[in-house]
């Protein structure tokens, strides 16, 4: 969908809303976010759909009834198809939209029947998601609407040096500075993240740490001194990202946070959707003039 | 270089773009300041299945400017519901208690017998091994949601802080449906251990305190183990009781709420 958005009065002369971008970078946040959402549905659904989705076991339309009452604004197809097959349709469709993504073939309908079927899940029920899931909807329903098939795609590998309209990275970067930024502001509040200690006691953790025999190992001093530097970066990340050395800086620290959270806490698809939203900020046109 | 040309007169579908990215732009920061705002909860409590993000009360005795942020609250819930974006970000925050918290399921039988089935997330506390990332994650999460109300509540603060434990009987009668989904899932992974052991007549979902080893001490885990109760259910009667750590007994889950 490569439409240059209209923007009222003088937000349409603004050049942070209008400057366009190389059609490289969305290509590769659009094969980023397939990637993640093909990952999700084949490491993390799969493994569990007949214990989540089976009516007879943790699944079922009305699990979680009270979300669906009348002064609320949640809403799955799932309500509407029947338990028993209902389930296995809305994972076809959602892989074959995830397929159709990657390979940049008719991206709107693609990202929009993805991001409905995301939206779905989590929508019946929130009880095997988390905060990543959040982050998915943002970044496929942003995928959908973006120029991301210029190039790298079912077209063809597309025009060399095409530039397409830049605005979804910098809605992407709006989310990333809220996101760090508040909960930074959230674990400022606590002695424990201040003083640096949190990072042991989450290592140490026998549910959320993956292998608290590892982290048993790691020196105090080092654990502290991490958390000390996750809450920082996370208190600056808004203001790091205003000029591209420090943008970078951020994004470098950022994306080793996530691979090592990935590996070392239960937070599930988190890491890997944040890891695609940075997708968009790496310079892959660069690898057309290699 | 092929770039898109500023169309003299916007299309509709430039016109949505447009709206579409300015809406998520405003949107993302102040469902993130908004969060912050209290506001007063509207509809039936507890609820469970909402922003659990959202501070509740009042920020100002100016009722219009309650009033406003409260309208300005709902249209921005509007958004984060349809559009699955929920905001509200708070990873680890606080911060994890000196002990690890788990659900179990204790049996109990006509004959006065009773076995406990531990969650498949808790490990040997001799010495815990490594859990591949992603693949539990799922069924994880719905386990642990169930921990939430409880990760501050140790058995060893009920008599200083009754006010904090007195709030969790009616959220766990708000959870009623998936916690009898998960008990009968639990009882059924039982029977088919332990065939021989017939059907439980009491079903009890409860919360398992292990304690974490210090800074400094000797890398042990569990040198303690609390257990405190949360819900119960009666498999020949469907009967759906939750636990008032305060009282020390079962109440109806209507009459908790």
């Amino acid at each position: 969908m490569n439409v240059q958005p209209w923007f009222p009065g003088p937000l349409g002369r603004s050049k942070w809303l209008t400057e366009t971008i190389p059609a490289e970078r969305l290509a590769a946040l659009r094969i980023a976010a397939a990637l993640a959402v093909l990952v999700d549905i084949c490491a993390t659904y799969l493994p569990h759909f007949a214990l989540l989705f089976s009516p007879d076991v943790l699944g079922g339309r009305d699990l979680c009834a009270d979300r669906f009452r009348d002064d609320r604004f949640y809403w799955s197809v799932l309500r509407v198809l029947p338990d028993t097959w209902g389930p296995a349709a809305l994972f076809g469709a959602w892989t074959a939209s995830a397929v159709g993504l990657l390979f940049g073939w008719r991206t709107l309908v693609c990202g929009l029947v993805c991001w409905a079927c995301a939206v779905s899940l989590w929508g019946l029920t929130p009880l095997p998601h988390n905060g990543g899931d959040r982050l998915r909807h943002s970044l496929l329903l942003l995928v959908a609407l973006s120029a991301c098939a210029e190039v790298w795609s079912a077209r063809g590998r597309g025009a060399k040096g095409a530039m397409v309209p830049g605005w979804v990275v910098k809605v992407l970067l709006v989310q990333l500075a809220c996101l760090y930024f508040f909960n930074g502001w959230a674990k400022v509040q606590s002695p424990i993240w201040r003083n640096g200690f949190v990072m042991y006691w989450v290592s140490h953790d026998l549910a959320w740490s993956q292998w608290p025999w590892g982290a048993a190992h790691v020196p105090v001093w080092a654990l502290r001194l991490s958390a000390q530097v996750v809450l920082l970066w996370e208190l600056l990340f808004p203001v790091l990202v205003l000029w591209p050395r420090g943008r970078a800086s951020a994004l470098a620290l950022g994306a080793l946070f996530h691979l090592v959270t990935l590996v070392t806490l239960e937070v599930g698809m988190f890491a890997l959707y944040a890891l695609a939203c940075y997708a968009a900020f790496v310079p892959w046109e660069r690898l057309r003039r290699a | 270089m092929s770039e898109p040309e500023p169309a003299a007169r916007p299309t509709f579908a430039a016109v949505c773009v447009g709206l579409f990215a300015l809406w998520q732009l405003v949107y993302l920061p102040l469902a993130n300041v908004m969060d912050y705002v209290p506001r007063r909860a509207a509809g039936a409590q507890p609820e469970v299945f909402g922003d659990p993000y959202q501070e509740y009360g009042t920020f100002t005795t100016v009722e219009p400017l309650q009033r406003a942020a409260e309208r300005t609250g709902e249209v921005l819930d509007f958004w984060a519901e349809v559009s699955g974006q929920e905001q509200g970000w708070t990873m680890f925050a606080p911060g994890p208690p000196p002990f690890s918290c788990f659900v179990a399921v204790e049996f109990r039988f006509a004959d006065g017998t009773r076995d406990t089935l531990l969650s498949p997330y808790e490990p040997d506390h001799a010495k815990p091994g490594f859990r591949t990332p992603l693949i539990h994650d799922r069924a994880f999460n719905f386990e642990m949601r169930f921990t939430f109300d409880v990760w501050y509540l140790p058995n060893d603060l009920i008599a200083e802080r009754p006010d904090l434990y007195a709030r969790v009987p009616p959220r766990a009668g708000a959870f009623r449906a998936p916690i009898v989904a998960y008990l009968k899932w639990r009882m059924k992974a039982y029977c088919d251990r332990h065939p021989e052991r017939g059907e439980p007549t009491e079903v009890i979902f409860k919360h398992r305190f292990v304690r974490t080893p210090r800074p400094g001490e000797p890398k042990v885990w569990g040198a303690t183990v609390d257990e405190r109760h949360y819900a119960r259910w009666l498999p020949a009667t469907g009967t759906y009781e939750v636990y008032d750590a305060v009282r020390g007994a079962f109440l109806p889950a209507g009459g908790a709420q």
